[in-house]
């Protein structure tokens, strides 16, 4: 018996150091409040000081982020992690202002539209450099343009594209198949940053690296970090901070702990449980603001079972929002009933609401000719709140007789299954941070377009597989539309029809989390997670 | 003596191609086909044709091995689907980290088991045996990464002395070591134990006692030297364990080795490299064994005379 | 020719039942061996009555999300988790998984091992060769990294896990068979059987293995203890048993999310291993010092 007690008493001893912590008050459901440490914008994005010009600022500054950047090739991904890079090391024709969401001169300084809105000139600088000092011309962007028509991941935006003319180095004509009212937007996006004809050439990997923006790349070490370095020679003036390295944090505890030890600058996406933490550290401040980051549930409309209409609807009445936000977000989000983002335009105020009831579930079910526990799905989710949502929703659907299996992956393999053609899956939980206009939206996340052989396929983020010449034809009518109150009313009448299809359960939209180290100045936080780091920098 | 290690070596060569078959085709039987992760969602069919062919994928499985050892055998490992770099770059890349990991775990092993393990021979049904005894009894009981998880939040999160993850300084291997150490640690004094005991009933040991050597020189010195033997056999054969340990360990305190390499790619679909990774490490392992056996055969007299003759 | 025969199978009986009489008695001596078999009895005992004690949906997997995160209490003994569940009932209805996956892998280890092992050392030649090297070959691959290879082929099912986990502990088995088989291959009696014209395979089985029970069973203890762990092992990694499933590994990974604020999450499921793997580890220590006379300790 001696030698349990010794043994007992150790284990205990070595129990108590352990759990000395004491318990802690459990996580309330937070009230929503505002907070920032800059001024907020029209937009929802956050700015943070201005930098000075007569301040000392750091030499590095490291921001711990969650994803792990895939690729630097402009064209080679839209996923947001990537995005981020893209803005440093690359630019593109026009941005959009953070402020307002006007568009604003990117690489070219001005431009021009005919009358009948189908021809764009650009006039660019002469002054402009790319980041191994090779002068950029108006070829290089014609370059970019044409190689997207053959990228999987650009083609989508250039489809509209019908000529691209080089009047000279400075100057560059576009001219469009038919008007489009969102194809500056379309240019502003990440993905049709400016590549160097001569570098990409002679090293077609590599090559896409290089662009005309503030950093180039200086290192990249995939799964662990991803450093750049500033590019004096930047025709507006050199970046404040010589180097920014995204350093990898799979887990959101880590990371936090690597912020609060002073070993990154920037945390992004904290744990909402942690948020408390960040609040209390005289040294860190909490950067909060609603996103446009709409969490939903795609269903795979050609799977079995997801075919029939009374099924989907079974499961946009099973999915429980408000629990869902409460133990995935520990109460830090906003449910989310309509199909495109809050401030897009035509956002129908009256959408029907699927309400969390199981009772109408249950009846939507018997309408489908199913029987409870005849239907199995599986459900991806990357993640570690989405993990919880999918757990919620499982046990939600497993009281209507409909069993869920989830399958849990990293976001690239995730990204990877809803791209993959054969579009082998059936549901998943995911998100997407569209405020590239109402049409874009629309068109990307539900419509289709046929193919030579008259069938339809769906388009580029359409997840539902939905394909409706109906929808298409009304969307068509919308953008063409040229009286506001109409287009509004068309836009609310596609939304109640999307609403009788069923093709998502849209759940929430949360808030954009980020803890930094007190002083931090000249970043952008912007509601889509698509950071602009390019003048960041933090005082000594 | 040559003729034992060529033998070995020949031996190997079979051993390693077979490990590469199974592993490649364990990995190939995944379904899915993994070009359009790397295609995108508008690729044409000759794109995607033209990209099996990049990536290797078409032809039979035994094809498709063959053309896998022929690049194998220059060093190529392939292209990870994800980042597109190169899989044995990637490879070498955490290669250093997750050795110095299992050195210094096999380290604190050595450090912990072999003291404890004389004390409990030497003092053999006493309390400090038995409590010895228990100790390995739980620490092979325990899984490794629950012990990792209890020594983070300890000796890191609540008393801050050890960072609890990343591979900055010094300092952050130690948790992680402890954590892959005290399971070998608790093997090792098992043995060590038993080992010791079977030589110190050994008529030799009487002899040098009624010479009159110190009890101390009798163990150290006589006792020890031949109890080793057994104990670097185990040891040898507990570097692969110590490896699969510390996938867990790099796991939980975010370790860059190629463990959380393997891990990661399988999250992320990236067969390439799980196939590479975990075929580099086998052969690290098998290698590992043979220059163990190799020594072994050295060290203890009975093989060396077979083979010297 | 008869009385020879009763002579030889009356005295093979008595020695049989003397060798389990003197093992059990050994094996009671051992206190730790009785402590290991109690638990262990116990932890079985758990599992099995699981289903009666609690109901699976609102129990074990149903949610209460407002009592999320709550620390060991009376009305919780072990608290709750992060979806409100109660800890205590999840590590109960756990047992049920981890040993149903740590049985059923070294059952597929063991029969699987033992067919080939005795087959290769009775065969002998190029088969055995051919076996044993395989079976190096297997052994050199990590276990944990040929677990996790064959799951992610596989896909993540609890079948799968019992598939991974046994393939992996196949190979002592393959080499305790053949060591045993080798033994006794060249003994008199197994000539006079093949000389009487007894079928191999009725050989193997009835002259040969019965002289490595007491190892395989050994063996066998001892490895559905590093089975459990495995499954763990797998499940923490994200491999194992798929959600909501209460096992112990996946509440472990789950729990070490909150492990700042809400360690007790990470205290119990680990005591739920380390527990029945002890209880494992003393019965598979004090069996072996009970059956084979020739390891005193």
């Amino acid at each position: 018996m001696k030698k349990i007690t010794v043994s007992l008493l150790i284990f205990v001893v070595f129990a108590g150091f352990v759990f000395a912590g004491g318990s802690k008050e459990n996580a309330k459901v937070q009230k929503v409040t505002l907070e920032s440490s800059g001024e907020a914008t029209g937009t929802g994005a956050v700015k943070s000081e201005e930098v000075k010009a007569n301040v000392k600022y750091k030499d590095t500054v490291t921001i711990g982020v969650s994803n792990d950047i895939t690729t630097l090739d402009p064209q080679g991904s839209n996923t947001d992690a990537n995005m981020m890079a893209f803005y440093l090391t690359h630019e593109r024709l026009v941005n959009k202002d953070p402020n307002n969401g006007a568009i604003v001169p990117g690489l070219a300084e001005s431009w021009t539209v005919s009358e009948d809105g189908r021809t764009y000139t650009f006039t660019f600088p002469s002054n402009v450099t790319f980041t191994n000092g090779s002068k950029f011309t108006a070829n290089d962007v014609k370059y970019t343009y044409d190689k997207a028509k053959s990228s999987s991941f650009a083609s989508q935006k250039v489809a509209d594209i019908k000529s691209i003319e080089v009047i000279d180095d400075t100057h560059l004509r576009i001219e469009l198949k038919k008007a489009n009212q969102e194809f500056l937007l379309l240019m502003a996006h990440g993905g049709m940053s400016i590549m160097s004809k001569a570098a990409c050439e002679a090293d077609p990997v590599k090559g896409p690296y290089m662009g005309t923006g503030m950093f180039a790349l200086e290192s990249w070490v995939p799964g662990n970090y991803c450093s750049f370095v500033r590019y004096d020679g930047y025709r507006k003036g050199p970046a404040p901070t010589r180097k920014i390295v995204f350093k990898l944090f799979k887990e959101a505890s880590t990371r936090l702990i690597a912020l609060q030890t002073g070993e990154i600058d920037v945390c992004i996406d904290p744990s909402t449980s942690d948020l408390v933490r960040i609040k209390e550290d005289q040294k860190l401040q909490l950067i909060k603001t609603p996103n446009v980051v709409m969490l939903y549930m795609p269903m795979q409309m050609e799977k079995k079972g997801l075919d029939n209409v009374h099924v989907r609807k079974a499961l946009a009445y099973a999915m429980d929002k408000e629990s869902i936000i409460y133990a995935a977000y520990d109460g830090e989000a906003t449910v989310q009933n309509n199909y495109i983002n809050r401030g897009q335009f035509g956002l129908n105020p009256n959408i029907h609401v699927y309400t969390y009831d199981l009772a109408k579930a249950k009846e939507e079910l018997a309408l489908s000719g199913y029987k409870p526990g005849d239907l199995t799905f599986h459900i991806m989710v990357d993640k570690e709140f989405k993990r919880t949502a999918a757990l919620i929703f499982q046990n939600s659907c497993s009281q209507i007789g409909i069993n869920i299996v989830i399958e849990e992956m990293e976001t690239a393999a995730l990204k990877g299954k809803l791209n993959d053609a054969s579009l082998n899956y059936e549901l998943a939980l995911y998100q997407f941070t569209d405020d590239l206009g109402t049409d874009y939206t629309l068109r990307n996340q539900h419509g289709s377009t046929a193919q030579a052989d008259g069938s339809l396929k769906k388009n580029g983020s359409n997840r539902c597989n939905m394909k409706d010449p109906k929808f298409n034809t009304m969307l068509d009518a919308a953008l063409v539309e040229t009286d506001n109150a109409k287009r509004q009313a068309d836009y609310y009448a596609i939304e109640d029809y999307l609403d009788g299809i069923c093709p998502i359960v849209p759940i929430c939209t949360s808030y954009i989390n980020i803890g930094i180290k007190k002083g931090l100045a000249g970043a952008v936080w912007m509601p889509d997670a698509k950071h602009d780091y390019r003048l960041i920098a933090l005082p000594e | 003596m040559y003729k034992y290690i060529i033998k070995r070596l020949l031996m190997l060569i079979p051993v390693l191609l077979g490990v590469a078959f199974v592993i490649f085709a364990i990995m190939n039987v995944a379904e899915g086909d993994p070009v359009y992760q790397v295609a995108g969602p508008d690729a044409t069919q000759e794109q995607l044709e033209a990209l099996r062919v990049e990536m290797g994928l078409n032809g039979s499985l035994l094809q498709r091995y063959f053309r896998y050892i022929g690049k194998l055998l220059q060093g190529d490992l392939g292209v990870s689907y994800i980042s597109k770099m190169d899989v044995m770059k990637l490879y070498l890349q955490r290669l250093p980290n997750t050795l110095r990991l299992a050195s210094l775990a096999m380290l604190v092993a050595v450090v912990i088991s072999v003291p404890l393990g004389i004390v409990a021979a030497v003092n053999q049904n006493t309390w400090k045996d038995t409590l010895a005894m228990i100790l390995a009894l739980i620490g092979l009981s325990m899984p490794n990464f629950w012990l990792g998880l209890l020594l983070m939040l300890l000796f890191a999160l609540k008393l801050g002395w050890f960072p609890s993850g990343g591979a900055e300084g010094f300092a952050s291997v130690i948790l992680p070591a402890v954590t892959v150490g005290v399971g070998l640690a608790a093997l090792l004094t098992r043995t060590t134990r038993s080992s010791m005991l079977d030589v110190l009933r050994q008529d030799y040991l009487r002899t040098a006692r009624a010479k009159g050597v110190s009890e101390r020189k009798v163990i150290y010195h006589h006792a020890l030297r031949n109890a080793l033997i057994p104990i670097i056999t185990i040891f040898g054969v507990q570097f692969s364990n110590v490896l699969g340990g510390s996938v867990l360990a790099e796991t939980v305190f975010a370790w860059p080795g190629v463990g959380r390499l393997v891990v990661d790619a399988i999250d992320q679909r990236d067969i390439p490299t799980v196939t590479g990774a975990l075929i580099m490490t086998t052969m690290l392992v098998t290698i590992v064994n043979l220059v163990v056996d190799i020594v072994y055969a050295y060290v203890d007299p009975r093989i060396k005379a077979q083979y010297t003759k | 020719m008869k009385e020879t025969k009763t002579e030889t199978r009356a005295s093979k009986i008595y020695k049989k039942r003397s060798t389990l009489e003197m093992a059990w008695r050994q094996l009671r001596r051992n206190k730790g061996a009785i402590i290991g078999l109690i638990l262990l009895v116990i932890i079985i005992i758990a599992a099995l009555i699981a289903p009666l004690l609690f109901d699976y949906n609102t129990d074990v997997v149903g949610m209460n999300v407002k009592e999320r995160m709550k620390w060991p209490s009376g009305a919780h003994i072990c608290g709750t988790d992060e979806l409100g569940r109660d800890i205590f009932t999840r590590i109960i209805y756990g047992a049920r998984y981890s040993l149903a996956v740590g049985l059923v892998a070294v059952l597929i280890a063991l029969i699987v091992g033992v067919l080939l092992g005795s087959a290769a050392g009775y065969i002998g030649g190029v088969f055995e060769n051919v076996v044993m090297r395989i079976c190096d070959i297997f052994s050199s691959i990590p276990s944990v990294l040929m677990a996790i290879a064959v799951v992610s082929a596989l896909g993540k099912s609890t079948i799968n896990l019992m598939i991974a986990v046994g393939i992996a502990s196949t190979a002592p088995f393959v080499r305790v068979a053949r060591a045993a088989v080798l033994v006794v291959r060249d003994e008199e009696y197994v000539e006079a059987a093949r000389a009487i014209g007894q079928p191999d395979w009725k050989i193997v089985m009835v002259h040969i293995l019965p002289n490595c029970v007491s190892q395989i069973i050994v063996q066998a203890t001892l490895r559905v203890g590093s089975a459990i762990i495995s499954a763990a092992q797998l499940s923490f990694l994200g491999l194992g048993v798929p959600a909501p499933a209460p096992e112990w590994g996946s509440m472990l990974a789950s729990g070490r999310l909150y492990i700042r604020d809400y360690s007790y999450m990470t205290l119990f499921p680990g005591i739920a291993i380390m527990i029945t793997v002890l209880s494992l580890n003393l019965l598979g220590d004090g069996l072996r010092d009970a059956l084979d006379p020739k390891l005193k300790r």
